[in-house]
């Protein structure tokens, strides 16, 4: 397979069955280099499962998954790949200093003053505990011993969970910095869609394990529409007749109002009965997030 | 120190440095007490060399004075020395990665640019080679402090599981053997508090079933005395516990007491059709064949947990 240098993480046909069942079935995807990709699914589609297998922390089951063009988990890809983990895993007995020398030991390419000014920019002592920080300032830390790694793919596994709005503000911000100026590939996943909305700018969404999004963020926005508008009466789901229904995403009436989010496949409706405009990154999302869960309308609401 | 090493070592150094220091003060005690034994040997004039076994000759006041007060601190220091491979295994091995798995900071060690195996032969090594140092030195304070008292009347042993189980090969391949374990314990249950159990349970089992054995992977030897000329003394030696008379035709008949030992044993003797008197013994030469087997036993082992270790370590997940 050839090393495309524009695609940092490339999925094909990828699969990982756990005891359970399969945790990600045929997986194809390419993720830009250079981009925020934004990694967004329910509890159990398979985020953890896939940066476990980009770090090489787990093997597919089916198909192949290579960073920068290399398998996850060889000498070439480890170099490459920084991730931190959702349980921020750390030393607690380890001072500051002592968690920067372990990456500095630990790579051959380290950025100990890259490292050494993210640990002082949040004023945290280098020769702390770090069993005693606080979740901040551990997230800040492990940050640090991420970017020191000089990385070309940083993964990002619910880096703001436990963390109060402040703290996740400031470590977004520093994660923006950092990543500005460098070119880092980012793969963050995240529950919070408002903050992601701000700083990412592709998008894969899991969900059962399958890829049900995946593009540049703002072209999906603008590829998306949602209307809303009197429900016609003429329609079971109170849509447009003339709507392409495959294209609808999420629809639901309440009372006889009608909202849906579509893809901008056919004709829109034209008359000014129906509000039409994009939808935002947040809206595109939690639609495909509900689409399965909830299917247009619901009874009770329909009459 | 560089790369791995450092993290073995800033990982392990609480341990290396808590055990040099127990060692030290270990050492310190034994050198106190042995000086004061061999002060009392030679103040007494006891000939200790000469004095091996029960065969009398031996039992003046001195004598039974001095195993009195040696054979309890030696026997402590044995116990402990005995009991490192479980502390080791306990302490050292169930952590070494059961920790890391416990905790989740394995996979911040296996995302960095060394791989898994550096990481783990390193982190091991260290760990190995503190324990082949700590428990060389703990099989050599008891065989050192024991020597001058070995095998002697009421005494201790060459075959007392103080001593056998305490010194020698076969107690630093124990205690390598209970660092593997513990290791793949820690490994395969990825709870550092169930496989400490698990290793517990594992090196104490295995010590047991080669105390219980021991006296079958090798024969004794057959001590005759013909005639009713007493039986040759044990000596030194390992009594199996088998003694008994022979027939004009060579066979052994295991009954210890067919004749009574009086002036009419050889009468008795005669009457019965027996010709002489036999035991079965190991002499104390088979001390060393004894520990090389256990030696290779443990080794074995302790290889092949470690083979087993690097086999896992290089799958994914790990278990």
């Amino acid at each position: 397979m050839t090393d495309d240098p524009t695609t940092a993480l490339r999925a094909t046909r990828l699969g990982r069955r756990f005891r359970g069942g399969w945790a990600l079935r045929d997986c194809d995807f390419a993720l830009p280099a250079g981009r925020i990709t934004a990694l967004v699914g329910p509890n159990g589609a398979g985020k953890s499962t896939l940066f476990h297998l980009a770090t090489g922390l787990l093997r597919p089951t089916a198909g192949e998954l290579r960073v920068f063009g290399a398998e996850p988990g060889s000498p070439a890809a480890r170099d490459r790949t920084a991730f931190l983990a959702q349980d921020k895993p750390l030393y607690p007995r380890f001072t500051v200093e002592e968690t920067l020398r372990f990456g500095r030991e630990l790579n051959g390419d380290w950025d100990q003053a890259a490292a050494e000014r993210i640990v002082r920019a949040g004023d945290i002592p280098l020769d702390a505990r770090v069993g005693a920080l606080s979740q901040g300032q551990a997230t800040r830390v492990a940050l640090a011993l991420a970017f020191g790694k000089r990385p070309g793919l940083l993964l990002l596994d619910e880096p703001l969970a436990d963390l109060d709005p402040l703290v996740r503000i400031e470590a977004m911000g520093l994660v923006m910095a950092e990543v500005a100026d460098r070119g880092i590939t980012v793969v963050m996943s995240s529950h919070v869609l408002s903050e992601l909305e701000n700083a990412c700018d592709h998008v894969l969404l899991l969900k059962q394990g399958a890829v049900r999004l995946d593009g540049d963020a703002q072209q999906l926005c603008e590829t998306h529409v949602r209307i809303t508008g009197l429900a016609d009466p003429s329609t079971d789901d109170g849509l447009p007749p003339a709507l392409d229904r495959a294209g609808v995403v999420e629809a639901s009436v309440t009372g006889r109002q009608v909202h849906a989010l579509l893809r901008h496949t056919g004709p829109l409706p034209g008359d000014d009965r129906w509000v039409v405009e994009n939808p935002s990154l947040e809206d595109l999302l939690l639609a495909y997030l509900r689409s399965d869960s909830t299917p247009a309308p619901a009874p009770e609401a329909a009459a | 120190m560089k790369g791995t090493l450092w993290l073995a070592w800033r990982q392990q150094r609480a341990l290396i440095l808590t055990g040099a220091a127990v060692l030290l003060a270990v050492t310190a005690w034994v050198v106190i007490m042995r000086t004061d034994m061999t002060d009392f040997i030679s103040s007494r004039h006891i000939d200790t060399a000469g004095c091996k076994g029960w065969d009398g000759g031996c039992e003046s006041e001195a004598t039974i004075q001095l195993l009195d007060d040696t054979t309890g601190p030696i026997r402590a220091l044995g116990t402990l020395s005995a009991a490192l491979p479980v502390l080791i295994g306990v302490f050292w091995g169930a952590p070494l990665i059961g920790r890391e798995l416990e905790s989740g900071t394995w996979k911040l060690a296996l995302t960095q640019g060394v791989g898994a195996g550096r990481w783990f032969v390193t982190r091991f090594a260290l760990a190995a080679l503190c324990t082949v140092l700590g428990s060389a030195v703990l099989a050599a304070l008891v065989a050192w402090w024991w020597s001058p008292v070995s095998n002697m009347l009421n005494g201790l042993y060459w075959h007392d599981g103080y001593i056998f189980n305490a010194t020698g090969p076969a107690a630093v391949a124990c205690a390598l053997f209970g660092l593997a374990a513990g290791t793949a314990a820690g490994l395969l249950i990825r709870r550092t508090l169930p496989a400490m159990a698990v290793v517990l349970g594992a090196v104490v089992a295995l010590r047991f079933a080669l105390n219980t054995f021991r006296s079958d992977w090798i024969s004794p030897q057959l001590w005759i005395s013909k005639g009713d000329a007493s039986r040759r003394e044990i000596g030194s030696g390992w009594s199996t516990g088998e003694f008994g008379y022979l027939d004009a035709a060579g066979h052994r008949i295991r009954i210890p007491d067919a004749c009574p030992v009086d002036d009419n044993l050889a009468r008795c003797m005669a009457g019965q059709g027996y010709v002489g008197r036999y035991r079965t013994v190991f002499p104390s030469s088979d001390f060393w064949t004894f520990q090389w087997i256990e030696t290779g036993i443990f080794l074995g082992l302790a290889a092949v947990l470690i083979a087993g270790v690097c086999v896992v370590l290089k799958r994914r997940p790990l278990p």
